[in-house]
């Protein structure tokens, strides 16, 4: 039990500078939400090789913590929608035989796009939200299929260093 | 590395990356045809959900726009588009959208909570 406890430590501590980086290096659009996505890749790590409990614990305690450190309280509900319809996603399909870590992965990405723009819909309004959708979408797709092989690759040897 | 044995990409992934393109698509096609250059529309500003101001795209303006937090905005008007010229937001996204002049287009400054929208003004024609 602490082992995992430690190990959830350990990997909220790495996506929270997953989330570090990502600020460093903006994409070039200047479109807001438009991210790399590199902390997904943990919590899609720790959702293969530990199970979703501890998988949405590390996602939710990463966005909380980089929200407070980084960021601004009111960007706090963009980044909970998103996280959170995200990992629903992601959490009913990891398991099923038809879908591997790159189909997940960009489930989970675009699916946080979505929820980020559905919270700026329900604040700003139709005008500001249409516009940017699809830029947006893309983005969650090709950096979703590129975190997806990422994770792909690097899950058999994660899985060896103590997960289920 | 990656098993060649087994397939790449699954059913299931197939399946998402479709519905991703082919959301990708009404949506291109619905900005291609929805949104015309709007030469003669009206910029519409609202802060915070609530409309500042709604101004022509043909007079070339430039407004200095506070929050009650002394955040600010410069919006441009000038040349058939609208742009943000200056902002003290962190992360200045808002400065980098750039010029928008097509209806439908935004520039947003999240922190700010500043939406710029240019719309369909009365004597505007739609073409493509």
């Amino acid at each position: 039990m602490s082992k995992r406890i430690a190990l959830g430590g350990m990997l909220v501590a790495l996506a929270f500078v997953f989330s570090y980086i990502e600020m460093l290096v903006p994409l070039p659009f200047g479109i807001p939400g438009m991210k790399l996505g590199l902390a997904n890749l943990v919590v899609l790590l720790c959702l293969y090789s530990m199970g979703a409990p501890l998988a949405v614990t590390v996602s939710l305690v990463r966005v909380l913590l980089a929200t407070f450190i980084f960021g601004s309280v009111s960007g706090m509900l963009y980044s909970l929608a998103g996280a959170v319809l995200s990992f629903i996603g992601m959490c009913l399909c990891y398991r099923h035989q038809h879908f591997s870590p790159i189909g997940v992965s960009v489930l989970g990405g675009v699916l946080h796009n979505i929820g980020q723009l559905l919270v700026a819909f329900a604040l700003l309004g139709m005008g500001g939200v249409l516009y940017y959708v699809l830029p947006l979408l893309c983005a969650g797709a090709v950096t979703g299929c590129v975190i997806g092989v990422v994770t792909k690759i690097l899950l058999p040897h994660v899985k060896q260093m103590g997960g289920r | 590395m990656i098993k060649r044995g087994k397939r790449f990409l699954k059913k299931g992934d197939c399946i998402v990356l479709a519905l991703v393109l082919a959301l990708c698509v009404v949506f291109l096609l619905g900005k291609l045809f929805l949104y015309p250059t709007a030469h003669n529309g009206m910029v519409k500003i609202t802060v915070y959900g609530e409309v500042y101001g709604e101004f022509s795209l043909l007079e070339e303006r430039e407004l200095h726009i506070e929050d009650a937090n002394g955040g600010f905005n410069t919006v441009h008007i000038g040349d058939g588009a609208v742009w943000v010229s200056d902002a003290d937001c962190p992360d200045g996204l808002c400065v980098r959208q750039g010029k928008v002049s097509r209806r439908g287009q935004s520039v947003i400054c999240l922190p700010h909570q500043l939406v710029i929208t240019v719309e369909n003004g009365q004597q505007s024609d739609v073409d493509l």
